[in-house]
């Protein structure tokens, strides 16, 4: 697409930071690439940036769709899966199991039947899986005023964690899920406050189909909130959200999202 | 460099030094790992770059294959696992949305003033993430063109020349903008590492 004439009198030098964020043409990086392996300003240039472009990439952690992994390693290595290198057989379930981000099938023996308006509640993560962040400098754990954040930022840096997204009318939501340390959270950002006397209500969903609390909260000022759910993982199948009254043991409304893993 | 990046980063780096040791040895189940450790932010990655989801798949997949045939000539000296892996995951990314710019734009003529002004998608994505607060308040202290100039790079794929001709100015103020703001970002990011 380049019109533009290819000058052998610029500076290969200049073209350090165009090579670092892939922004040469084909003629400027056969160029670029010449220069390169003679050049130690550039080579030096390029190892004192190339973590700060890195730092760039870090910026939005989405996790992709299992179906990823499986077509590059059987494209790979054909259909021998190698064995996941984490002994936890736990882990192996929550990686190799059921992909999220699937509509949550109804089975007729679940006792909760859920109201039909709310199935679209279920359409989950079209595959958007959010984790959250790993590596929080101590200044920046400081300003998680929350200690209920702090422990959920814990267990997203679980080597086994799983997060999965939400979908909201408003605001956003993503559950972590560590199967090795059978421990599950939440954490929101922009939510609307719920109405006086209610909270945001998360409750387990188990394989037989019954309901548990998992513990409710509140969002801050800011719209953020974090949790710790109270949940035992080995026999829950997903995740729902209500808006209700926290004392409650059962659900009386309709999910305003849910999530199945 | 070792010694600008974050504690809890570098506790993480060594091993995946050693796994991409493994990887070149033939260790599948180190791949594995590493497919696993770096999987989500190549994704993220690769969706802000490719914004589409099947896109950013197969990106993902090509540059992994690539992770995994070119592991022999991963150098922890030169870089951390981590730039190594996402230097070729951005560049499988851009390849691909150059592509399919020149797909979407073929019968068209390229020209300053024919596409929309992007905004600034490198600042604004949002998350609750400590690091990326870290590298938003880094990216807070550029200027807004040193921004744009970094946006229309790393996010939306443009070469330099492109970038000149989309700013209408010369190539060479973009290549100077450029450079000042990757330059300022790091400084900054030393400042709050």
């Amino acid at each position: 697409m380049t019109n533009q004439e290819i000058d052998p009198t610029t500076d290969p030098h200049d073209l350090v930071t165009g090579y670092l964020l892939d922004a040469l043409d084909q003629h400027e990086l056969q160029r670029f690439t010449d220069h390169l392996g003679d050049c130690d300003y550039c080579q030096q240039a390029i190892a004192d940036l190339s973590e700060t472009v890195a730092d760039l990439a870090g910026t939005s952690r989405v996790v992709p769709p299992q179906s990823v992994e499986d077509k590059l390693m059987a494209s790979l290595f054909g259909d021998e899966v190698p064995a996941p290198s984490t002994s936890a057989d736990t882990t192996a379930a929550v990686e190799q199991g059921e992909s999220v981000g699937e509509i949550i099938q109804l089975d007729s023996r679940r006792r909760w039947v859920w109201p039909a308006a709310a199935a679209a509640a279920f359409v989950l993560l079209a595959g958007l899986v959010t984790t959250m962040g790993l590596n929080q400098s101590n200044n920046e754990a400081q300003l998680l005023a929350d200690g209920q954040a702090q422990l959920v930022l814990d267990l997203a840096a679980s080597p086994d964690a799983q997060s999965m997204k939400m979908n909201l009318a408003e605001g956003e939501a993503t559950v972590v899920v560590s199967a090795a340390t059978n421990q599950a959270g939440v954490l929101a950002t922009d939510l609307p406050a719920p109405p006086t006397g209610q909270k945001y209500h998360v409750w387990t969903i188990k394989d037989d189909g019954s309901v548990t609390s998992a513990g409710s909260f509140a969002p801050d000022s800011d719209g953020s909130a974090a949790l710790i759910l109270q949940t035992q993982l080995a026999d829950a199948t997903g995740f729902a959200v209500t808006v209700d009254d926290p004392s409650l043991t059962q659900p009386t409304s309709a999910p305003i999202a849910a999530v199945n893993f | 460099m070792q010694s600008e990046i974050s504690t809890d980063e570098a506790e993480v780096d060594p091993s995946a030094d050693q796994l991409l040791a493994s990887c070149a040895a033939g260790d599948r189940a180190a791949f594995q790992k590493v497919y696993r450790m770096f999987s989500a932010t190549a994704y993220g990655l690769a969706l802000r770059v490719l914004r589409d989801e099947e896109l950013a798949q197969d990106a993902l997949q090509e540059a992994f294959t690539q992770v995994w045939t070119e592991a022999s000539r991963f150098d922890p000296v030169r870089a951390s696992a981590k730039a190594w892996i996402m230097t070729i995951v951005h560049r499988r990314a851009v390849d691909r949305v150059r592509r399919e710019e020149a797909d979407r734009r073929r019968g068209q003529v390229w020209g300053a003033g024919q596409i929309e002004t992007p905004h600034d998608s490198v600042a604004e994505i949002v998350e609750l993430n400590a690091e990326h607060r870290r590298v938003r308040s880094a990216l807070a202290a550029l200027s807004p063109i040193q921004r744009q100039a970094l946006d229309l790079a790393y996010t939306r794929g443009m070469t330099q020349t492109q970038i000149a001709q989309q700013l209408d100015i010369p190539l060479g103020t973009a290549k100077t903008r450029l450079r000042d703001a990757l330059q300022r970002l790091r400084q900054e990011m030393e400042v709050t590492a």
